[in-house]
């Protein structure tokens, strides 16, 4: 029975090696299918909507999948022009800002000029404007002699952002088969628990990823609205990323505000702003925390804070913010495996059951 | 087999495995009441399973979350005791069913099934019906219906048998 419980911890551990390392090396080719899976996730419901009503399972998808691609476009289209104005007023007040920036540096250096030690003297360092600007040549150079390459970089992307919508379409039509192919290469023995599983997983990872893009949105949605009503420049831009970033536990809420902060330091905003930001991200984060978390997140991973920590710095050491995106959803699918398994070979190990003896009533 | 290939008519439409077996999903009981339609879309998240003689479908206090129906063979049915003896409580062939409760209830198997010769079985399970039942509720409810029916049908005879007993 030991036996059994370290050979079920031991294949758990192994399952999960591979999948990382499976997923480290085959990123590129899995993001797709990944994005594909999500889509799969929120477009379901309107096909299953649809056949409720009578139609046929192609023509739901290939309606559903229409609408789908006319909202994407439309969003563009209504969204697109805004945030291209604020690029475009940067642009306009990108001298003032750098500016700024180097005024602010200057201060910083005026500040530290007269204290010592290694870093007061980093900070010290002279020529301020001169290094600020020949960095910013060097790296606009640097990017336009890397063009050619970055054309041939750039193809494995736009074949990806070909095959998403392919692979969600044919994710909404064939989910049943995709799911029978896979359980029915699974031996008769484990098939039952496979199949529980498989389903499971489906399941947690329906939950987990609806429940994230519902929670980015209305984050993005709330930050933008908090921070035009403060008066911040840019509030569409610095909403987006807020939502965004917010997908990261604990770090994400941060670096929202932090990007706020950056935002009113180069716009030359007063002092207040930033109180007001503080307050706006505070707002947003109280309301995420008590009406749209128990909500999206209610049938979502009940994972400890400290383990939420260390999942995100070892998501970031192995795939950048995407590992950090990814950290928790993908332990929480773990999770669900683990259980399975665990309950698997806790069950009591019976006698070779062809050794019984017959007996009739 | 040159003649017949000769007089045979080449635009007759050939029967799909899959239509044999969407067919045969008529002669059961379980959906008998179901539209061809409906029992194409069930046939869906059917799983054809593979049995070698003697080999156990599923053993007495395994979770169970689905139901088995006979294709071909036959599958015996038995109750374990504790003292390793077995009691044969049913020997099932082709268009029979088993495991119906643990469909509804995903309760523990109360017996072991095994494979008596080769057998091929339809396996149709809790999460996939549950999955179809988003998409259409009127199956859903048909099916889930005829079950209710069928053990309603058990339970009065199981009583019918009590009262004779006393």
């Amino acid at each position: 029975m030991k036996n059994r419980k370290i050979i079920a911890i031991s294949l758990t551990f192994v399952f999960c090696a591979v999948i990382l390392v499976i997923a480290n090396y085959l990123m590129m080719i899995l993001a797709p299918f990944f994005i594909a899976l999500v889509l799969h996730f929120a477009l379901k419901p309107f096909v299953n909507l649809l056949e409720v009503r009578g139609l046929n399972k192609t023509t739901s998808v290939t309606i559903v999948f229409s609408m789908a691609f006319f909202v994407f476009f439309f969003m563009l289209y209504l969204i697109i022009p805004a945030i291209i104005s604020e690029i475009s007023t940067i642009q306009d007040n990108f001298d003032f800002y750098s500016k700024v920036i180097i005024d602010k540096y200057n201060a910083v250096h005026s500040t530290f000029a007269s204290w010592s030690g290694p870093v007061f003297n980093l900070l010290a360092k002279k020529n301020a404007e001169t290094d600020i600007f020949s960095y910013f040549q060097e790296s606009v150079l640097f990017f336009i002699q890397k063009i050619p390459q970055h054309i041939f970089t750039l193809l494995p992307v736009i074949l990806n952002i070909i095959v998403i919508p392919f692979a969600t379409f044919f994710f909404l039509l064939d989910d049943h088969r995709i799911k029978k192919t896979i359980i029915g290469i699974v031996p008769n023995r484990y098939f039952e628990v496979a199949l529980i599983m498989v389903h499971k997983l489906h399941r947690q990872f329906g939950f987990l990823l609806m429940g994230m893009l519902a929670d980015a949105l209305i984050v993005a949605i709330l930050a933008s609205v908090g921070l035009w009503i403060i008066g911040l420049k840019y509030p569409i831009i610095v909403g987006i990323f807020a939502g965004a970033t917010n997908l990261i536990p604990y770090f994400g809420p941060v670096v929202g505000t932090v990007i706020a902060f950056f935002v009113a330091l180069i716009t030359g905003s007063s002092n207040i702003m930033f109180l007001y930001i503080l307050l706006v991200f505070l707002v947003v984060n109280l309301l995420e925390n008590i009406f749209v978390q128990p909500i999206v997140f209610s049938r979502a991973a009940n994972l400890h804070p400290l383990l939420v920590i260390f999942l995100v710095l070892a998501g970031s050491k192995i795939a950048g913010v995407i590992g950090m995106l990814l950290a928790v959803p993908c332990a929480s699918l773990f999770q669900v495996v683990i259980k399975i398994i665990y309950n698997e070979f806790k069950r009591p190990v019976l006698p070779d059951f062809s050794k019984y003896s017959d007996v009739s009533n | 087999m040159k003649a017949q290939t000769f007089w045979g008519n080449p635009f007759r439409k050939k029967t799909t495995d899959r239509e044999i077996d969407i067919n045969f999903m008529s002669s059961v009981p379980l959906f008998d009441t179901l539209t061809r339609r409906q029992k194409t879309k069930l046939y869906s998240i059917i799983h054809v399973r593979h049995y070698q003689q003697g080999e156990l479908v599923f053993r007495q206090g395994d979770p169970g979350v689905g139901l088995y129906i006979v294709r071909d063979g036959q599958i015996d049915v038995f109750t374990e005791g504790s003292d390793m003896t077995r009691n044969k409580i049913a020997s099932l062939s082709k268009g029979d069913f088993f495991g119906d409760i643990s469909l509804l209830n995903e309760s523990p198997r109360s017996a072991t099934a095994v494979a008596a010769k080769n057998s091929r079985l339809f396996g149709l399970f809790k999460p996939d019906l549950l999955s179809i039942m988003d998409s259409d509720p009127k199956l859903g409810l048909r099916f889930i219906y005829r079950i209710a029916q069928i053990i309603a049908e058990r339970l009065r005879l199981i009583n019918e048998s009590a009262l004779s007993d006393q």
